[in-house]
């Protein structure tokens, strides 16, 4: 692989942001992404037809040289950082996800996909459709304004409280996609993907961990999200309602985190249950701590940067009840808010370093893990650990 | 969060719930009552925020640790005997019986009373000073279902 020289500009949006990736800065405490649409079928065709070109530089290439250069210490070129934090939903065909609301976005879909992928005029610039792609790292999935609104949760706050996907795109804007896309992430996660389907293999790979389970498939029931699966990743997990749930959810098994003492004894309560796939208690995120970045073979769903959330949330999150959390959100403000921006890190992402401290106080699951000492993420996390939820704060304590 | 004494309860929520009303939601931006409260209504507050399931005054708790909004001071927790309360990580529902209405308040209130000397509204002091700790009382639940009065 040569060094990395972008061949031309990126075209921009109306935001100046680079279309084709997500300019997702560096995540900072005090800091929320800026994010912007992505390219899609609609637009490639557009771009196409006025003879414009795509840099051919892959995803995992980019995300390669990336890795390389924090590795070594450097500074990613502006274009590197900005493909290695590229949009989860480049991967997935806006079309299959916005368009499958309409007949003719049906009969389109029909027409220009099959089996393989996307097979019309333009398949050459389709390259996530052929069969032996892999699909490149992503690096988080996150839950958005959008498709809160679109699930009927209402009372959210104003764009710019979002941590991340749904700052400042408009609804109509392409990204409309991203919400649904980071709802089904999340969703995944809900039966602890990593166990049903080897997800940590998955994760290892590179490939996209983006799935629906059933309660997920009947969560967003008319959107379009039971059809956007077949399109995200190399085939190694599909979750496609034409064709019946592919994959079974397996019990997940709990979390063995080394050295990890339990804080149940702190809890106020502790029920019995849970996915086992959460560690619960009170977090918080110290600024001396920094940063952590999310080891291979694992991902971990955290809820906004800077926020409380409901114990009612956590226990949620803990007992891998998202559609229940879907609900809650619907008749409850607060959890609302908290599960705005809610987003899943995979391997290879910078996240704070957060504190995870006792559960005092807290209604918490019996398999969960807790901790009776303060204990920051970079020592929770390690490898191939699978699909992490993080039922706790991420509060700011300077 | 401030909020005005007395003022209705809007944390969270987009519209008052007009039968809850606001104590003790201080920050170090805003002036504040001062003044020496009953011994025994500091006592009894303590009391009541230390509870137990039978009478239980909190409701939204959260998962994070809250520094006093006045002096900054972290994790700061409250005891009866092997009990330990750590404050700020819910809100305390207290009933105000003869008025049909509820004070909302941060469970940090306490230690504002204590140690920064606050002096709430006289009302909420009577309600704390009358409620009656033997009755079983679950402020979460008598929350929600406010919460869904408001709604309907």
């Amino acid at each position: 692989m040569g060094a990395f020289k972008p061949k031309e500009k990126p075209l921009t949006d109306s935001f100046g942001n680079a279309q084709g990736t997500a300019v997702v800065e560096r995540q900072t405490p005090q800091q929320a992404d800026t994010r912007t649409a992505s390219i899609g079928g609609g637009q490639l065709e557009q771009m196409v037809a006025n003879g414009q070109t795509l840099d051919t530089l892959t995803p995992q290439e980019m995300a390669y040289l990336a890795r390389q250069e924090r590795n070594n210490g450097g500074v990613l070129p502006e274009d590197l950082y900005n493909a290695v934090y590229k949009n989860p939903s480049d991967d997935i065909d806006e079309v299959v996800v916005t368009g499958y609301r309409t007949q003719a976005d049906r009969d389109w879909y029909a027409a220009n996909f099959n089996s393989i992928g996307y097979t019309g005029p333009h398949k050459d610039y389709f390259p996530s459709k052929k069969p032996d792609y892999v699909a490149p790292q992503i690096t988080k999935i996150s839950l958005g304004k959008v498709l809160t609104q679109a699930l009927g949760i209402g009372s959210l706050p104003a764009a710019g409280a979002f941590g991340v996907a749904g700052v400042g795109i408009a609804a109509t804007s392409l990204a409309t996609k991203l919400p649904i896309l980071n709802e089904a992430g999340l969703l995944a996660l809900e039966v602890g993907v990593g166990d049903a389907i080897g997800g940590a293999s998955i994760l290892r790979a590179g490939g996209a961990v983006i799935g629906l389970g059933a309660a997920g498939l009947k969560s967003l029931d008319n959107l379009a999200a039971s059809h956007i699966l077949q399109r995200t990743s190399n085939g190694s997990y599909l979750a496609e309602s034409d064709f019946g749930v592919l994959t079974k959810a397996y019990e997940p098994s709990t979390l063995n985190i080394a050295g990890l003492e339990s804080g149940h004894s702190f809890a106020r309560s502790v029920t019995e249950g849970g996915t086992g796939r959460s560690v619960a208690g009170h977090g918080s995120y110290w600024s001396q701590d920094g940063f952590s970045i999310v080891p291979e073979g694992t991902s971990i769903t955290l809820p906004r940067e800077g926020i409380s959330i409901a114990d009612k949330t956590g226990r949620y999150i803990e007992n891998g009840d998202w559609s229940g959390l879907m609900r809650a959100a619907n008749v409850n403000e607060r959890i609302a808010n908290d599960i705005q921006g809610m987003t899943t890190w995979l391997p290879g992402a910078t996240v704070p370093n957060y504190t995870l401290t006792k559960p005092n106080g807290l209604n918490i699951y019996s398999r969960s893990s807790s901790t009776n000492a303060p204990v920051t993420l970079n020592n929770l996390l390690s490898p191939n650990m699978g699909c992490v939820n993080w039922a706790a704060c991420t509060v700011f304590i300077d | 969060m401030f909020y005005k004494d007395l003022s209705f309860y809007q944390y969270y929520i987009s519209s008052p719930i007009k039968n809850i009303l606001n104590i003790g939601w201080l920050d170090s931006k805003n002036d504040f009552p001062v003044g020496n409260s009953p011994s025994e209504f500091a006592k009894k507050l303590e009391a009541i925020i230390i509870g137990d399931d039978h009478f239980d005054v909190h409701y939204n708790r959260v998962r994070g640790i809250h520094a006093c909004n006045l002096c900054g001071e972290r994790e700061v927790t409250i005891h009866a005997g092997n009990k330990e309360m750590l404050l700020g990580m819910t809100e305390i529902l207290i009933p105000d019986v003869g008025n049909n209405l509820f004070f909302a308040s941060p469970s940090m209130i306490v230690h504002y009373v204590k140690v920064h000397n606050y002096h709430p509204p006289q009302s909420f002091i009577n309600a704390v000073l009358q409620l009656d700790v033997k009755r079983h009382y679950c402020a979460e639940d008598v929350f929600d279902g406010l919460l869904s009065l408001r709604a309907e």
